[in-house]
């Protein structure tokens, strides 16, 4: 079989050293029609494939686009803009803080799942500040988001910060992010890469009779992740555990992130914009236990976080010495609120706003 | 500037200005040309590294003149040691100052004397050890008189800068390849053409699409043994063992193709190595020009296997050692190269075969083929973690780590693409495989490459592996 094959593949005439292919022009054609005819193939392949493919659009890059899809849904000018990681898209509800406070007309989140304190500081300045003039930033973190060791959130962080759709709102598209944007409006190929190169992933969405659904985050037309709102009492799940576990393993400041969100908060007080830099609580009974000297590691990171809202010149705000949040019925899991703690916690957010 | 990677954009553009160039100059020009660009593309790393290279080629080339005109045998060594004291001296403060420093500190902190060695934050440059080795064996040449001394210094600047293999080999020897710089004006023959971009499309395909993917499944078991069970950690080492093969062998087809769009013929790299029936084999058709070198320049002087049995064993581990630190500043390396010189010898005690078959293997010769195949597979395990306690994480995780959950499957099969390349290019007698092909079924497996190229690229790109060494 294998010889028959090579004797089918094979030229019929061999080339001499140094001279042209065996047949020239006749050759060059047919190879030219061939090589052509392979993309056409491809093309039409990846067309007639298409519906079959996982869809595209999910993981870190698919919800940054919706994230933008979102925001550019909201119609009405957003005068404040609520900034930060999972904690804060469920601590503080933008609707609430409109209705709550005479200062907010029009709130939005900006959010990402498990970021670091780098990337709050990268969105909050290409997303946000380099596209509107909001009167209001509320930027909200945890010693969760500042965890330097945390090599895994690193690796995501970066992935998206340099992705195409990062890239395009930040304005750091290189003329060939514009030759793939092109591409992936005009080829099946290009547009269904992810897909074509998983085969067992479009084996099991086949498997499936193709009704994998996007993976997506819930989060309403403000912004806010809804997910655990209607939690009743603190219930952690072991993959929930695990996970901040995990994030939270081999603390080490992140001095540079730190630094990176100093820098642009410094820069958005002096160019008049009122900021407001919140640390958001979490369950201190269980949060604490997740990693040996976490306590004292958060104590460091809120101290520095003081010392930076000190040096930026911003409004710092601390509702953890304010009131307790020591009561499992305000919590979801260890640094997720509910719905009674997120009331609770932008009840207490829109009376110092008004203040 | 940014430094300039083989499966980058901004590497193909280069390579088409200088080509285009250099097909319409003189010979002279054409050095003259690539000597400036192989500058250009060092430079772009750090320029600071253009003082390292242009030192070494300033003192082989010295030395070579040198040693032309010298007859006495006490002088010709002297100038001999002093170019490679001066090359080993780099390497040593570049590359394994840190290492040693480090490793005497905790040899004395062992036995009791305190002390903290100096932390000096040293860059590594890119393709040092390469272009030393390179730079080595021309005055090795010189002095065995196996070649005539290079007369001019832009030339030899060229055979040591030359871009194409500047950062990760092949590690060319003068004998082949400075006559290639000194000869007549170079074109390309049609055959050299049509081979050259048979290897830039292969290249481009196995870093591409295997090398690249398979660096996820890579990163998942090692980043961390402990999370996964023992099936995902084989196929972790299986992934590893494929992303090695794919992403330094594509380097070398894309140094030997772009090459060959100039009119030279680098050496071979790579002859198929995972279709190897023993270690011997495996090393002859694995970094071929690194094994040739350490052969050459390294095993034989020692003596080779002209003495006694104990004695070979003990040039063969000294050799494979030296070998495995080469590849970089860690006793992990040390280990890797220490397990292969273990299995080279004792293949050599076991009175093993070491013709390296030119066919396909018989169907007799699979379970020694799987055989070497696991026995290299062990040794990646230290090569790729990032330490000894890591390595010795990720063996007891495959040890303990049960059946469990089975996802890091999914990318497999380029392992299977890569074996089956290998076969082709065995059956086929030819690296570039489709080469003799008829030209239909030459365009369909060009277009092939490249639809798969398109698809694949939309994944993050990731460093060559052997830009570290």
């Amino acid at each position: 079989m294998v010889a028959h094959l090579q004797r089918i593949l094979t030229d019929p005439h061999p080339q001499v050293a140094g001279e042209e292919r065996g047949g020239g022009t006749g050759h060059r054609r047919r190879f030219l029609i061939a090589l052509l005819a392979t993309f056409v193939a491809a093309e039409i392949a990846a067309r007639l494939l298409s519906p079959l493919l996982p869809p595209a659009n999910a993981g870190m890059t698919g919800e940054f686009d919706r994230m933008l899809e979102r925001l550019d849904a909201r119609a009405e000018p957003i005068d404040t803009f609520v900034i930060g990681a999972s904690e804060v898209a469920v601590a503080i509800d933008p609707e609430a803080l409109e209705r709550g406070t005479g200062t907010v007309d029009h709130a939005h989140t900006i959010w990402m799942p498990g970021i670091g304190v780098g990337t709050v500081a990268a969105m909050t300045r290409d997303v946000v500040l380099a596209h509107r003039s909001p009167e209001r930033l509320i930027i909200g973190i945890t010693s969760r988001e500042a965890n330097a060791g945390d090599l895994d959130r690193q690796v995501r962080d970066a992935a998206l910060l340099d992705s195409l759709s990062y890239r395009k709102v930040s304005g750091e598209m290189s003329p060939l992010d514009r030759v793939d944007e092109r591409a992936t409006q005009l080829s099946a190929l290009v547009r269904e890469r992810d897909g074509l190169r998983s085969p067992l992933e479009t084996a099991r969405h086949l498997v499936r009779n193709g009704t994998t659904p996007v993976p997506a985050l819930e989060v309403n037309e403000h912004g806010m992740h809804t997910d655990r709102l209607d939690v009743l009492s603190y219930t952690e799940t072991p993959g929930h555990y695990a996970q901040e576990q995990a994030a939270l393993a081999n603390f080490e400041l992140d001095a540079a992130g730190l630094a990176q969100l100093e820098a642009v908060l410094t820069d958005a007080n002096a160019a008049g914009t009122d900021v407001v830099l919140v640390q958001l609580p979490v369950y201190e009974r269980h949060y604490f236990e997740l990693q040996p000297g976490l306590a004292e590691q958060d104590a460091r990171f809120v101290r520095a976080v003081e010392e930076l809202a000190t040096r930026s010149a911003v409004t710092y705000l601390d509702p953890r010495n304010a009131t307790s949040w020591d009561d499992p019925t305000l919590w979801a899991d260890v640094n997720h609120l509910n719905g009674d703690g997120t009331a609770k916690l932008t009840d207490w957010l829109a009376a110092q706003l008004d203040a | 500037m940014e430094a300039v990677t083989f499966n980058s954009i901004q590497y193909f553009v280069l390579l088409a200005v200088v080509v285009g160039l250099y097909w319409q100059l003189r010979h002279r020009a054409q050095n003259v040309l690539l000597l400036v660009a192989s500058y250009v593309f060092y430079g772009a790393w750090d320029w600071r590294f253009l003082t390292l290279i242009a030192g070494s080629t300033l003192v082989d080339y010295t030395v070579g003149r040198r040693l032309a005109v010298t007859e006495a045998g006490r002088a010709r060594k002297l100038l001999l040691w002093s170019s490679i004291g001066v090359n080993l001296s780099l390497l040593g403060v570049f590359k394994y100052f840190g290492f040693f420093a480090e490793s005497l500190e905790g040899l004395l902190n062992a036995v009791g004397v305190g002390v903290l060695a100096p932390s000096v934050d040293i860059i590594l440059p890119v393709g040092i050890s390469f272009y030393t080795f390179q730079t080595i064996s021309y005055t090795f040449d010189v002095y065995r008189r196996a070649i005539p001394a290079e007369r001019n210094l832009a030339d030899f600047a060229l055979y040591v800068s030359f871009f194409p293999q500047l950062v990760a080999g092949p590690i060319e020897r003068a004998a082949h390849f400075l006559p290639q710089i000194t000869g007549e004006r170079r074109r390309p023959t049609r055959d050299q053409l049509d081979s050259a971009l048979g290897l830039l499309a292969l290249g481009l395909f196995k870093k591409v699409v295997v090398a690249d993917t398979l660096a996820t499944t890579v990163n998942a078991a090692f980043g961390d043994p402990g999370g996964q069970s023992s099936i995902n950690l084989l196929f972790g080492v299986y992934a590893f063992a494929f992303q090695i093969y794919a992403d330094f062998s594509a380097y070398s087809d894309l140094a030997r193709g772009s090459a060959q769009l100039l009119g030279f013929d680098l050496l071979e790299n790579f002859r198929q190595p995972y279709l190897s029936p023993n270690i011997q084999v495996f090393w002859r058709t694995w970094h071929i020009s690194l094994s040739n070198w350490l052969r050459d320049y390294l095993y034989i002087p020692l003596g080779g296997n002209r003495s006694s049995t104990v004695r070979t064993s003990i040039n063969l581990a000294l050799v494979m050692l030296l070998g495995g630190l080469w590849h970089g500043a860690s006793w992990n390396f040390v280990i890797w190269g220490g397990i292969h010189g273990a299995l080279l010898i004792g293949h050599r005690m076991l009175g093993g075969r070491s013709d390296a078959p030119s066919g396909l293997p018989a169907w007799r010769d699979v379970p020694r083929l799987v055989l070497t195949f696991h026995a290299v597979c062990f040794a990646w395990i230290f090569f790729r973690a990032d330490t000894f306690g890591d390595a010795v994480a990720y063996l007891r995780g495959l040890a303990t780590g049960g059946l469990g959950e089975v996802n890091l499957v999914e990318h497999l099969w380029l392992g299977v693409v890569m074996i089956a390349i290998d076969v082709a290019q065995r059956l086929q007698r030819r690296e570039v495989f489709f080469l003799d092909w008829a030209p239909q079924w030459r365009g369909v497996a060009f277009g092939s490459l490249a639809v798969a190229v398109l698809v694949f690229s939309g994944a993050p790109a990731t460093e060559f592996v052997y830009f570290q060494f």
